[in-house]
């Protein structure tokens, strides 16, 4: 019997120092570390920042301020876009459809064919090529058409994400037509509708040659060099020497001395924290790619807006700089290219963008992807041109200020035709082909719910929900200890247990902790000693009847666990319906709620008991005060 | 310290009253709604806008202040929504707005605050916040949240039947049915709106509801397990556990409403009509327990022995 008790002891506290580990990141985070501190360990270790963050608990959209926005491809807009000789017959059929669907739940395509034939017209009129006749082929090729929109929304939402400068957005597809986007801090939906609303911007620009990329390399880490052994001299030298020269003042850029030493001294050590060396590598296989391994990313950001390197760019490499291609497949290394600051040609000219399998003459291609571009009279022009004088050299296809891809022109193109090749999987190829056309056309979509949290209202509810949390659970410990004395304290170590297994499980699952949220952990704390509350008055019960003090625990809780069991799968089972209902914020309420029963049938049932068990084996308490 | 030593209330000798209040509840919220043609929705399910403004001094954040909402509304008529409901939000100093646009709200909330601040010259005004729903998927929300009613009802059902019997499946069901439509019907006449948020407390009243009702329960059919052997009177019997369990019942339902009462003073204008409406659903559910759920097992078992 004491064996036993002593594991169940080592149980709980297993369990209390597991939860309380697993809640350690959020606690680490919110209350440990001030936001400088945060900002330097993003600098120096980007992967132990993000991977405080993934551990702590989320703050939804509602505690910390940002946007939600729900928006639709707007099918009736895009089959107005896609249509051919558009007449009245035409616009009638598809303003009395779009009347229709948006009173009724229809798919507006087919009320929209319905129409088109009640009034006579042929939808094959409209949409119609030599391969799409029939009306159930090009209704089919419209939806098509606007699952192929959903998507380019998508991409360019994705490409362009980081002119939003948010640290987790998300973008998600919902059911075939629906995206997700939620912007923590950003609260001016028409930018991202205007982002969405914009041609994406396409270029086509020149790669430096080798030995430019090289040089400006090799100078910026020279530089780079110098200027970390210059900060560590001058501190060996002369440690408390504020009026040193700085940095600034060596390039020429800070001409005011001495006007505020504390200030330029804080301003010149952040500088100095970003430089390290290594920041970036030359990749053997590719001369004009450098490698940036992943976690330098932000800190090399940093550094090539540095007014100092920027002017090395210029005087090394002319009129050129650096842009930044994709993350490697291991999601080790980014490429940076140095590209002509001026583009050749832009995405406006191009009309389509097909992804095909290579074609079998070319052994280079053979057995691999491509897409085939078509660009309109003008683009063909100056793309002829462009290829012609620039043969062998490299051109960077840039989407969004992203370097998609950069191939090697091999021939004079004259008829307006090109071809990528080199592409792995068709995948690749039909991404590719998005975003050249992605370029090409807007998506039309329009706004179906946004949601936006001023960060004063997000800061308030936060202090508001946690003040309410604590009076709640102060008044329910204090009620219970009058009510229940010893044994209520008891109780209120099962509620505290409670909250911090309810906290910690959050934390394990990255949950996010929304406003609903809050009131649902405060909810929990009203309803986590119901459990308690029955097993005591049954206690009460026993021992009005005469029995032992440890016989009416024994029948106490077992008589209580079938009620406390059925009661709160009642419970739990309205918990699991809410979550599944739900969006965002009430299912972080529902979530709350689920977590907080379980915990409570745990710390109640178990925890409770085991308290009173030890105490009782070891004498420490011979009569139960209850 | 105890509340209830041993209570003998005779709570099933006064159910005809109670069936009678119950009744007289459900009916003057139906009627309430009818008049009202249906809960008032939000802009969750009626699509719309909702913005939330706050005046702070320029010069001291601090003060408290008294916005004339005339004032406000003067502006509000000048770009054409002078149909839009205006109020003060949570204090003075901050104004609700609702209207009925859903396009391009984004300008015109920009132009509106912009000019508000230049007719409020000496206050800063803040955009707390804002929430455009469309109309379609307002009412894909309404059938989403009915639905969602519905399932937990039903699930739950399933289970007490399956743990219990028919009838007592049937009568925690009608009371929650019970504490669900006088929760709307009080919201109805108070004319607070039904929003997302009120759903999600109506979905918790659902599971507190049966909880409470299940613990009475629990205890009929242990009683009626013991006490089989016996001569028994069965509405004495189910008195006997209803009274058996009242502590728990009445301190269950009090720390929870001490917890919901500290949200819906402390919790801030966002939560409190979330809080009101799971103060009256804990309410009208442990009332419901005893009152509403119990009895129909007694009819149950008068009409059993007539027929």
């Amino acid at each position: 019997m004491r064996r036993n008790i002593m594991v169940k002891i080592i149980i709980i506290f297993f369990f209390l120092f597991l939860f309380l580990y697993l809640l350690y990141p959020t606690i680490k985070f919110n209350y440990l570390m001030s936001s400088t501190a945060k900002e330097d360990l993003k600098i120096e270790d980007p992967k132990a920042y993000d991977k405080l963050i993934e551990n702590s608990i989320k703050l939804g959209l509602d505690l910390q301020g940002g946007m939600h926005v729900v928006m639709e491809v707007d099918i009736e807009e895009l089959a107005k876009a896609l249509a051919r000789n558009k007449d009245e017959r035409f616009e009638e059929a598809w303003k009395e459809s779009r009347d229709i669907v948006a009173t009724e739940d229809r798919d507006f395509l087919t009320v929209f064919a319905q129409k088109l034939e009640e009034k006579g017209a042929d939808i094959a009129r409209y949409f119609g090529t030599k391969s799409l006749k029939d009306q159930d082929e090009i209704l089919d090729y419209l939806r098509a058409q606007g699952s192929e929109a959903v998507n380019r929304s998508l991409e360019i939402l994705r490409n362009r994400v980081d002119q939003f400068g948010v640290a987790e957005p998300t973008i998600q597809k919902q059911g075939n037509k629906r995206i997700i986007i939620e912007l923590a801090g950003i609260t001016d939906p028409q930018r991202v509708r205007g982002i969405l609303g914009q041609t994406a911007l396409l270029e086509f620009r020149l790669l430096k040659d080798q030995q430019v990329t090289q040089n400006v390399a090799s100078k910026i880490n020279e530089f780079i060099q110098g200027e970390i052994t210059e900060t560590d001299s001058l501190e060996k030298e002369e440690p408390k020497d504020t009026t040193v020269v700085r940095p600034e003042e060596l390039f020429g850029e800070a001409e005011e001395t001495e006007v505020d030493t504390t200030e330029k001294d804080s301003l010149a050590l952040e500088r100095e924290k970003l430089f390290k060396e290594n920041l970036f590598f030359a990749y053997p296989g590719d001369p004009q790619r450098l490698l940036v391994p992943e976690e330098n990313e932000f800190r090399l950001k940093k550094v090539l807006e540095d007014p100092a390197i920027q002017n090395i760019i210029q005087t090394e490499g002319g009129d050129s700089e650096f842009m930044w291609g994709k993350l490697d497949p291991n999601g080790e290394y980014y490429g940076i290219y140095l590209v002509e600051k001026e583009p050749e040609l832009t995405g406006e000219t191009i009309t389509d963008a097909l992804p095909q399998p290579g074609s079998g003459y070319d052994p280079g291609s053979f057995g691999k992807f491509e897409v085939s571009l078509s660009f309109n009279d003008e683009g063909a022009r100056i793309f002829s041109r462009v290829t012609g004088a620039n043969l062998n050299k490299r051109l960077a296809i840039i989407l969004d200020r992203k370097v998609h891809s950069a191939p090697t022109i091999q021939a004079k193109i004259r008829d307006g035709r090109a071809r990528i090749t080199g592409l792995e999987t068709m995948e690749e190829a039909q991404d590719l082909s998005v975003v050249l056309k992605a370029g090409a056309l807007p998506a039309p979509v329009r706004l179906l719910e946004e949601r936006t949290v001023g960060p004063s209202l997000g800061k308030d509810s936060i202090r508001k929900g946690t003040n309410s949390a604590l009076i709640g659970l102060l008044l329910v410990a204090i009620f219970m200890i009058i009510y229940y004395k010893f044994s209520g304290f008891v109780a209120d170590i099962a509620l505290l247990l409670n909250i911090i297994i309810l906290m910690g499980v959050m934390s394990y699952f990255h949950a996010t902790l929304t406003l609903p949220g809050i009131a649902g952990i405060i909810l929990t704390i009203g309803m986590a000693v119901d459990a308690n509350v029955l097993i005591f008055e049954r206690i009460r019960e026993e021992l009005d009847k005469g029995k032992t003090v440890w016989s009416s625990i024994e029948t106490g809780y077992g008589r209580a666990l079938i009620t406390i069991l059925d009661a709160n799968v009642t419970t739990l089972i309205a918990g699991v319906v809410l979550y599944n209902f739900g969006s965002g914020p009430i299912k972080g309420f529902a979530l709350t709620l689920i977590i907080g029963i379980v915990a409570s049938m745990f710390t109640a049932i178990f925890v409770t008991r085991t308290i009173f068990e030890f105490l009782l084996q070891r004498k420490i308490l011979t009569k139960l005060s209850i | 310290m105890r509340f209830f030593r041993n209570p003998t209330y005779k709570f099933m000798e006064v159910r005809k009253a109670a069936f009678l209040i119950s009744g007289a509840l459900v009916l003057v919220s139906i009627i309430s709604l009818i008049l009202h043609g249906g809960p008032r929705y939000s802009v969750d399910f009626r699509g719309g806008t909702f913005m939330e403004v706050r005046f702070e001094d320029k010069v001291d954040p601090e003060k408290s202040l008294n916005i004339n909402i005339g004032k406000v509304r003067q502006v509000f008529d000048e770009f054409g929504l002078g149909s839009a409901e205006i109020k003060h939000y949570g204090s003075l100093q901050e104004i609700s707005i609702r209207a009925d646009i859903t396009e391009n709200t984004d300008e015109i909330f920009h132009d509106l605050v912009k000019k508000l601040s230049e007719d409020f010259p000496e206050y800063n005004v803040i955009e707390m916040r804002k929430e455009t729903v469309g109309p379609k998927v307002g009412k894909e929300l309404v059938v989403a949240a009915v639905l969602a009613i519905l399932w937990a009802t039903v699930f739950i059902l399933i289970y007490i039947m399956w743990r219990f019997e028919l009838r007592f499946g049937i009568g925690a069901v009608v009371a929650t049915i019970h504490d669900v439509v006088v929760t709307i019907g009080i919201f109805s006449l108070l004319n607070i709106e039904i929003s997302i948020a009120i759903v999600a407390a109506l979905l918790t009243i659902v599971g507190y509801s049966l909880n409470d009702t299940i613990v009475v329960f629990d205890r009929i059919r242990e009683n009626f397990k013991t006490l089989k052997r016996e001569a028994f009177d069965y509405t004495s019997m189910i008195n006997r556990s209803i009274n058996e369990t009242l502590s728990r019942t009445i301190i269950t339902s009090g720390t929870t409403l001490l917890v919901v009462v500290v949200l819906y003073f402390f919790g801030g204008e966002v939560l409190k009509d979330f809080s009101f409406a799971l103060i009256c659903g804990i309410l009208i559910g442990t009332y419901s327990s005893i009152f509403v759920a119990s009895p129909i097992l007694v009819e149950f078992e008068f009409r059993k022995k007539t027929s």
